[in-house]
């Protein structure tokens, strides 16, 4: 139990500096709460920490790794973008449209939903998020924006012959219906998805304890 | 002291304007969309930098 105790504090010496003994980087929430005692005044500390980040990027990931992060934020930004494109598009090709009228608008509220609910999500099942983050990607562009502006371009091509013909009519009254399949429900389906995951994945363990228990490594075997 | 309570009626105004313009409820839903990217951006970049660095277990 001592020799236990004895390791465990060499070890915490050991780590003070940024990297393992082979070189590996260390992990960096460890490395802050050891190293920045809350003695020092806030602005400095905060300022001290972007600068050590910063640094420790550069040391280890170099270059790459600010460009990997930069084009990060940057396809985050163009998906917002996208989003209000394709939404403001899908609001002028619909004007007039029956029973397709505002649909930009209902297509900005299905996307906002669909990415409050992932964000939301993400507190509660932690161990997923990365998948919810994949599934919120598949709904905004895979189903709701890109089919949909699509559609609303259809829409806004065919409603400049629609007559009293029988063709005219299915027509002018099957593509709004379409459309609300396309762009509303999603967000409705999106909801129950995320609310009933746990179900649907049946289990509540986490990747770690998923793996202990599969390599036998969760102590059941002493 | 007219000119001051003037000067000041108008600036109030003015953010009663800029607060009306912005509690428009598309502005408020691009935001609310905004701030959710926002927070997935906020979880890539965390998991890119746990990719980064070694995991540290304390007994392993």
């Amino acid at each position: 139990m001592s020799r236990d105790h004895n390791s465990r504090d060499q070890r915490r010496v050991e780590v003070h500096n940024d990297f393992f003994s082979d070189g590996a980087p260390t992990s960096q929430q460890f490395l802050t709460q050891q190293q920045y005692p809350t003695e020092l005044p806030g602005t400095q500390r905060i300022t001290d920490r972007a600068t050590r980040v910063a640094s420790r990027l550069t040391q280890f990931e170099g270059l790459r790794g600010r460009s990997t992060r930069a084009s990060l934020v940057a396809r985050y930004i163009s998906y917002i973008l996208t989003i209000i494109f394709g939404s403001g598009l899908t609001q002028a090709a619909t004007q007039g449209v029956k029973y397709a009228e505002g649909g930009g608008i209902f297509m900005l509220i299905s996307c906002t939903s669909v990415s409050v609910v992932g964000a939301a999500a993400t507190l509660f099942y932690v161990n997923l998020r990365n998948e919810i983050i994949a599934r919120v990607r598949h709904y905004i562009f895979g189903i709701i924006i890109f089919p949909g502006t699509l559609l609303a371009l259809f829409i806004y091509a065919t409603a400049s012959w629609w007559g009293a013909d029988t063709f005219s009519t299915t027509v002018s009254t099957a593509l709004p219906v379409l459309f609300l399949v396309t762009v509303v429900l999603p967000a409705f389906i999106f909801v129950k998805e995320i609310a009933g995951m746990r179900s649907i994945y049946r289990s509540t363990l986490d990747d770690e304890e998923a793996v202990a228990l599969w390599s036998r490594q969760d102590g059941l075997q002493r | 002291m007219d000119t001051l309570g003037a000067g000041l009626i108008t600036m109030a105004n003015g953010l009663f304007d800029l607060l009306i313009s912005i509690t428009n409820p598309l502005v408020l839903v691009v935001v609310a969309m905004a701030l959710s990217m926002s927070w997935l951006a906020l979880i890539e970049r965390d998991e890119l930098d746990r990719l980064g660095s070694k995991p540290e277990i304390g007994q392993h």
